[in-house]
């Protein structure tokens, strides 16, 4: 009882420290070295410069910078644009349409991106008032955009899959292929979402009216062309991984030159383009790296302290498979919605990762992707969710802060839906894996 | 008051302008990637330089990236309960985090860094592969950079106490 009591308090004192304000990353570096120096002594330090060592010379999380830097170039240029404007056509004559449009701007550019700020923001600024002014339901086409946008969490490259995988110590390729699966069904689900309460009440999402669209070959050719380069790029970065030519960090640096190439395809390329492009990267990447070293320090303390056994400990003791998996999926839930992704990922997973695998027989892509598509819906949560706040910052007129919170609720319930499907069925995540990987 | 303005400043300008340079290293992090690969798929000819190269490229570009993405508030915090706060207090709480998280967290790594860098320096410590770099200065920039990440820490302590007092640095 204890050591649970002990946990309980340092539990409370992180939760605590972490609502101050200061820094997430600083806050947890600065807890590590009190509670070490506290618990266990000057050998403290040498461990957190070691761990933060392992960190600069961690290949998997080289790939963050990398496909960072892709996102921003292409960002610059102007893709987003050029899709929504091609796609948009496309789909204008079908109800709600234009939110499918975005959906499918969001689940291609989420791919390229894996930031979902950025997405968020880019298709807020981009798409929102293009369907407020043609009647869209104001819930419905902030929700689109948000859940859009918290799609860059689970379709690869993404970002957070990268430091699943350099965490738990197992494959980024791999985890990349089986996101794929996941990552279009929740798109596919959203925009059936989207379709079926449009046919039933036209009012959320009127069709564009027959004489404002273009004729079929025209909008074909566009919408084509509009997609085929950033699919492309898609196209190379995962192929690579998937045909086991490249490791994602190689993915990472290929996807960033042609990234590159596109931009210059495009005529976007310049000297002020790449320095915001560079300047944004380092803000992006060391951002989620400092989170990686402070938290690094702060666990392997918590570690040494025997506080990582006792938590272990407790979820050793649940016994039942899906008892476990409903008490950790709660867990990390309630912790996504108040604390970094980051974070998260570099303190649970070193203790429910072994666990899942050793004492339950889970397998950890699967239950990783779980865990990917668990932090999404935290991340739709009001009132702390990340997308929420991002949807709050862009001040879209007439949606008012009640309106941001009630449109995520339907994709809440869609992401919950997934999350069950992908539970009961696994092919969801094995079927692409086990083709590339084998059995 | 004038002496305090000049530290603020010679510090921050410091950091901005490690910030300039260090955000051109993702350019031959890309390259250096796209040379290797070239090599090893196209001509079989892996390059025993490679690995420890992106390494460096990278190990350098984290560092001292993140103490320019700390001086433009880059490293998010969770302010929802500061926020409330009246703006004095907000200033002194957010000194008093400075003190215990930054700069306890600085110290203990430029503590604990040194130490094991000068010992590096004095074996000439070399890399694992083939190529055999020497990697004492990748050692050094862990406390390196973390020295950077205090000063931030107190040129933020000052301005912080200046807003205190009212007063724009």
């Amino acid at each position: 009882m204890n050591d649970n009591l002990f946990l309980t308090l340092i539990g409370a004192l992180t939760i605590g420290a972490l609502f101050l304000g200061h820094p997430v990353a600083l806050t947890f570096g600065g807890l590590g070295i009190i509670m070490g120096l506290l618990f266990i002594g000057p050998a403290t330090l040498p461990i957190a410069v070691t761990k933060t060592y392992s960190i600069m010379v961690s290949f998997p999380l080289m790939a963050i910078p990398l496909f960072i830097f892709m996102a921003y170039i292409l960002e610059k240029s102007g893709i987003a644009e050029i899709m929504f404007d091609g796609i948009r056509e496309l789909t204008a004559g079908l109800p709600g349409g234009l939110a499918i449009a975005v959906n499918i701007v969001c689940t291609v550019f989420a791919a390229s991106t894996g930031i979902i700020g950025a997405s968020i923001v880019s298709m807020g600024v981009l798409a929102a008032p293009y369907l407020l002014e043609h009647g869209y339901d104001k819930k419905l086409t902030v929700g689109t955009i948000m859940a859009g946008g918290t799609l860059g969490i689970i379709i690869p490259p993404s970002l957070l899959l990268i430091v699943m995988g350099a965490v738990a110590g197992i494959s980024v390729g791999k985890l990349f292929i089986g996101a794929i699966g996941p990552g279009l069904l929740l798109s596919l689900l959203y925009m059936i979402y989207i379709y079926v309460v449009c046919r039933i009440n036209p009012k959320l999402g009127p069709p564009v009216p027959k004489e404002e669209i273009k004729p079929l070959r025209t909008r074909l050719v566009k919408g084509i062309t509009s997609v085929t380069p950033p699919a492309l790029l898609m196209f190379v970065v995962l192929g690579s991984i998937f045909f086991g030519i490249a490791t994602p960090s190689e993915a990472g640096a290929i996807g960033a030159f042609s990234a590159v190439i596109l931009a210059i395809c495009y005529g976007k390329f310049n000297m002020r383009n790449l320095y915001y492009a560079t300047t944004a990267t380092v803000k992006t990447s060391c951002m989620v790296l400092f989170i990686i070293v402070g938290v690094n320090v702060f666990s392997a303390v918590f570690m040494a302290m025997g506080c990582g056994r006792t938590l272990g400990t407790l979820f050793i003791g649940l016994g039942n498979k899906w008892l476990f998996f409903a008490m950790t999926m709660i867990l990390i839930y309630l912790m996504g919605m108040i604390i970094d992704w980051t974070a998260i990922l570099m303190l649970l997973i070193p203790i429910f990762f072994p666990i899942a695998q050793r004492i339950y027989g889970l397998d950890p892509f699967w239950f990783g992707m779980l865990v990917a598509v668990n932090l999404q819906v935290s991340f739709l949560s009001p009132p702390f969710g990340y997308a929420l706040f991002f949807m709050k910052s862009l001040k879209l007129p007439g949606v008012t802060l009640g309106d941001v919170y009630k449109s995520s609720i339907p994709f809440i319930g869609l992401q919950i839906a997934a999350l069950i499907l992908i539970a009961l069925f696994p092919q969801i995540v094995n079927f692409l894996t086990d083709l590339t990987f084998g059995v | 008051m004038e002496i305090l303005r000049f530290i603020v400043h010679k510090i921050d300008a410091c950091n901005e302008w490690i910030g300039k340079i260090i955000q051109w290293a993702i350019v031959p992090l890309v390259v250096v990637f796209i040379i290797e690969s070239i090599l090893r798929k196209v001509f079989s000819a892996p390059q025993i330089w490679f690995t420890e190269t992106s390494y460096f490229i990278y190990g350098y570009y984290m560092l001292f990236g993140s103490v320019y993405t700390f001086l433009h508030g880059g490293h998010v915090g969770i302010d929802l309960f500061s926020e409330r706060l009246s703006l004095k207090r907000r200033h002194a709480l957010a000194i008093a985090c400075f003190v215990v998280f930054t700069c306890v967290f600085a110290m203990g790594m430029i503590k604990g860094g040194v130490p094991i860098a000068v010992s590096s320096w004095k074996a000439m410590e070399q890399g694992h592969s083939v190529w055999r770099p020497p990697i004492a200065h990748f050692r050094t920039a862990i406390p390196v950079s973390f020295m950077f990440i205090f000063l931030h820490g107190i040129s933020s302590i000052i301005k912080h106490a200046a807003a205190i007092k009212g007063i724009k640095l």
